[in-house]
């Protein structure tokens, strides 16, 4: 492999990353609080409007903010290239886009229009400024090629499924144009669901899981002609209308199950069997993706919102969310021993200053963060067909959310403080 | 000849491999240098070494595994060793890179 056009600086700034990690949980919340809020309503109909501002705190506030964060920092890591314009653009997409999702939420809870034009701005021009500065790296020649190409297809189906969105924001944000913008939602929750959050899914295990957890690696072919096959799969789905649609989703269907089987295959086949709760919430993902994909096919025997909810709950909370908490907990603490590692270097006296990960986020925090999260995922569930329980539901997400983030702020506190001191200590070139 | 202190991390999760390989490079003296072998490339380790005096080579081993050598730059046995035998892959610094 060339080793040749490899960047040297593939470690950007602590809070590059970490501006996105700690403000997502803060989505996670207030979408909590809309739960609790909304009560047994919630579950009245799909077009409620604060189902829609909560399905999209947690797809925008949350899962898109942390994806960002991720790719800035995993970029570097994996291709040796940062993201062009990294260190100037990264704070301005984030407040573009954290602006984006409050002014959108307000939008569908306040119905104004005025809400829908600023979030219609916000989101546009956050989401060009990211396109446009990944654009570059995505079509030059990089090495490392399997994590490439998922991002590649993860791109095109991101813009895909955003695209639609915004096109939808449009028609809120300018009625006269009398968009009928409800043709264009089905195709935008299809994008989003099956493309957007598996290839996500995917692309964080096939990195990830052999990383962490020394499994075999993925194989590459397999995984570049899964990620095509569902690029391919939905494309035909969303331009035929016809007889085929049944075929393309038993095709789509036996994809996402050949992912599933192979993944926890891999896990089962991992070196090191050390008990860690992060391998839960990947295999908890994975299980979610195994019952959506039943829900998919029993829905017909289902009450139609019903049937709507449970896949919505299970794709986005139990397959993305669920793995982007557990990965949240890891890198979190990586990032933290990393930095420090790395200003301790020139001081050699600094090292016993430097915390290992567990003790960055102990076992016993993630363990929490598990049964918190299973215990709100377990009554979001439940509460579909019992909605007096949804109160209760609301309440374990704000306790999971609010772990979250009390584990990422007292991690990067922690750090901040270990900074200062390793700072005060003498610095000397060629230590190590 | 610069005696070869050989690091296999192959099988270690993160941050394990980054730890041992400090751990060795504390201890290494003059007229050694370290061949780690990982199965992924850590590139910000590498970054690290090189702002702090290391200079770094890498190659792709016929096992699969990756094969990092690291040596001191001030160190002149190892350094004319290195430079004989891995030249070829060492990693240059990218200067233009200030993004």
């Amino acid at each position: 492999m060339n080793i040749r056009g490899l960047s040297l600086e593939t470690i950007p700034p602590i809070f590059t990353p970490f501006r996105f990690f700690l403000s997502a949980p803060l989505s996670g919340i207030l979408a909590a609080i809309l739960l609790i809020y909304s009560g047994t309503d919630i579950w009245l109909t799909r077009w409620n409007i604060n189902n829609l501002a909560l399905t999209h705190l947690l797809t925008i506030g949350f899962m898109l903010i942390v994806m960002l964060g991720a790719l800035y920092q995993f970029i570097p890591v994996m291709t040796g290239q940062l993201i062009p314009g990294s260190k100037k653009l990264a704070s301005s997409i984030h407040i573009m886009i954290s602006l984006g999702v409050l002014t959108l939420v307000t939008g569908f809870l306040s119905h104004s229009r005025i809400f829908f034009i600023l979030a219609l701005f916000f989101l546009g021009i956050g989401l060009c400024l990211f396109a446009g500065s990944l654009l570059p790296l995505l079509i030059a020649r990089l090495q490392n090629q399997l994590i490439v190409f998922l991002l590649r297809i993860l791109y095109l189906v991101l813009m895909v499924t955003l695209g639609l969105g915004l096109y939808m924001l449009l028609a809120h944000a300018v009625p006269s144009l009398e968009i009928d913008f409800r043709n264009y939602t089905d195709l935008h929750v299809l994008w989003g669901l099956a493309g957007w959050i598996v290839l996500i899914i995917m692309a964080i295990s096939s990195q990830v899981i052999p990383m962490f957890y020394v499994t075999p690696e993925f194989s590459r072919n397999y995984l570049k002609m899964l990620s095509l096959a569902i690029l391919i799969t939905l494309v035909s789905l969303s331009l035929y209308q016809g007889g085929y649609i049944k075929a393309l989703e038993v095709l789509l269907t036996l994809e996402l199950l050949i992912f599933v089987v192979y993944t926890l295959h891999l896990i089962g086949q991992r070196k090191r069997k050390i008990a860690d709760v992060t391998i839960y919430f990947f295999r908890l993902s994975l299980v979610s993706l195994l019952v959506g994909i039943i829900i998919w096919w029993l829905g017909r025997y289902l009450a139609q919102q019903t049937f709507y909810f449970l896949l919505a709950i299970v794709m986005i909370y139990g397959l993305a969310i669920s793995a982007i908490t557990g990965m949240l907990h890891k890198i979190a603490a990586f990032l933290i021993f990393l930095h420090l590692q790395k200003l301790s270097l020139s001081r050699p006296t600094a090292i016993s200053l430097v915390p290992n990960m567990k003790q960055v986020i102990s076992s016993q925090n993630s363990w929490i963060q598990f049964m918190l999260f299973l215990l709100s995922y377990a009554f979001i569930l439940v509460s579909v067909f019992f909605p007096q329980l949804t109160v209760l539901a609301g309440v374990f997400m704000l306790l999971s959310f609010s772990w979250l983030a009390y584990c990422l702020f007292q991690a990067i506190r922690r750090y901040q403080k270990i900074q200062l001191e390793i700072l005060a200590l003498p610095e000397m070139k060629m230590s190590i | 000849m610069a005696r070869e202190i050989i690091l296999d991390v192959s099988e270690l999760e993160p941050p394990q491999p980054f730890e041992e390989v400090l751990k060795q490079l504390r201890k290494l003296q003059a007229g050694e240098y370290i061949k780690m072998l990982h199965r992924k490339q850590p590139l910000p380790l590498i970054q690290l070494l090189h702002e702090n005096g290391y200079a770094v080579s890498m190659s792709n081993s016929p096992s699969g595994l990756w094969e990092i050598i690291i040596w001191k730059m001030s160190d002149p046995v190892s350094a004319a060793d290195c430079n004989t035998q891995f030249g070829t892959n060492i990693i240059q610094a990218d200067v233009s890179s200030n993004r």
